[in-house]
């Protein structure tokens, strides 16, 4: 008795076009589907709309932005918003080999390290009225910020590393910075459905730390259980207990999968 | 987030009522306007700076407004704010300067204001009071003097105790500390 061979119906399911058409529609949906869920990847930019001297990826300083006596009164976050016009500025390659992708409203490596099937993790542009102006009452306060993380051609199931590099300069002893991103999840009509802080581990700044400046490159994660979570706003904040001022650097979104 | 300023008579500090870091010792701490921002305040830890060369801040680029005297009024300028900050940081402590003479090998005393005297006048068993630190000038002495310190307890006894003891051979003094604490003894020079 022989054992059947399996075979692939590609005509099989219901709506399926015939012959060598339906072959090649759905080898191109498998292998799509295939890159989607096994290649990772990364962008990075500094295009920080309160950065305004230095370049990513190079060892510039930034641009103090002052963390105020307001702020710490109502425990506000610091939002750092990204701005077309910076990251033309900021994100300029300073390599030769290979040569370098244009970085035009992508980012650093402009989109040569991209996750299979993304080509954009940032949106210089976005202004939207339920995430980017300030929110300056109840229990998650933060500044006005543009722009967003984009993971809107990720997947459920997909994982974010996003890392915020920044200089921080305590100006109190005894102070703790947590860093965070100001996380909106939206629906499918981008309407806003839930606004919070996704933190990492916060820093303490202790005695003899005063007037000096440290480089800071945390780690935030984010998992996306759902579509609301691919179609969600983002963007790093800070929130301190006592004066600091921060230089924002760069940022690195990575997909994992 | 104000930060208030206030002498504390009894710790012999500096209390910074509404910040994180609250406290610190008399005499180590200076203040300054920022060179780039003249309505911003540097508090500077002396200590720790002549110990590494280089400025130690506690206070960095805080504006004036953010600091209020004792009675919690506010500073005209920074540079009030930082004269403020100085004077009541370095209190001057009771302290007595006494000069030794040459053949002089009688011991010390300190009368309960704090003034220090010498020679005839000397008695073992007079208590001081409220002594932090004394300074003894022994440029005519030739040489270092040699010093015995004792303090009086909470119970009166009276114990030979271990103060700081620093000379300073260029201006021919040495200086005894005995800390943030207000000390009662006397002082054996010989």
């Amino acid at each position: 008795m022989t054992t059947p061979t399996p075979r692939f119906e590609i005509d099989s399911y219901p709506g399926a076009p015939a012959g060598r058409h339906a072959l090649l529609t759905d080898l191109t949906q498998i292998s799509t589907t295939l890159a989607q869920s096994s290649t990772s990847g990364y962008e990075l930019t500094g295009g920080f709309t309160d950065r305004t001297t230095g370049t990513a990826g190079a060892s510039d300083l930034g641009t103090n932005t002052q963390y105020t006596t307001e702020m710490v009164t109502t425990q506000r976050w610091l939002r750092f918003g990204f701005d077309s016009e910076r990251q033309l500025a900021n994100d300029i390659a300073y390599w030769a080999d290979p040569p370098p992708a244009e970085t035009a409203g992508v980012g650093l490596f402009g989109g040569a390290y991209m996750p299979a099937g993304v080509n954009s993790l940032f949106d210089f542009t976005f202004n939207g009225p339920g995430y980017s102006p300030a929110r300056e009452s109840g229990d998650t306060q933060y500044t006005a910020a543009n722009g967003s993380y984009d993971f809107t051609q990720c997947a459920p199931g997909d994982l974010a590393l996003i890392r915020f590099d920044f200089n921080v300069l305590p100006q109190i002893a005894n102070t703790t910075v947590e860093v965070g991103l100001i996380w909106q999840t939206r629906d499918v009509n981008d309407v806003e459905t839930f606004t919070f802080a996704l933190t990492g581990s916060a820093m303490f700044f202790g005695t003899g730390t005063v007037g000096k400046t440290f480089l800071q490159r945390p780690l935030i994660t984010a998992y996306f259980a759902s579509n609301e979570d691919v179609n969600a706003r983002a963007l790093p904040a800070i929130r301190a207990d006592n004066l600091v001022q921060i230089q924002p650097l760069t940022t690195l979104s990575t997909i994992l999968r | 987030m104000t930060i208030k300023i206030i002498r504390n008579d009894n710790g012999n500090c500096i209390n910074f009522v509404g910040s994180s870091n609250p406290v610190y010792f008399n005499a180590c701490l200076s203040a300054e306007v920022d060179d780039r921002d003249a309505t911003l305040v540097n508090v500077i830890n002396d200590i720790h700076t002549a110990e590494t060369g280089s400025k130690e801040y506690e206070f960095y680029n805080i504006p004036y407004t953010e600091f209020e005297d004792k009675d919690g009024y506010s500073f005209a300028d920074a540079a009030e704010a930082a004269e403020y900050i100085t004077e009541n940081g370095n209190v001057a402590t009771v302290q007595g300067v006494i000069d030794r003479p040459a053949n002089g090998f009688a011991p010390v005393w300190v009368t309960p204001d704090g003034e220090l005297r010498a020679g005839t006048e000397h008695n073992n068993r007079e208590v001081f009071t409220n002594v932090d630190s004394v300074v003894i000038d022994y440029s005519d002495l030739g040489r270092q003097p040699n010093l015995t310190v004792f303090t009086v307890d909470v119970y009166g006894n009276i114990h030979e105790t271990f103060p700081s003891i620093i000379h300073d051979e260029a201006s021919k003094s040495v200086l005894v500390s005995f800390g943030s604490a207000q000390e009662s003894g006397y002082i054996v020079v010989n």
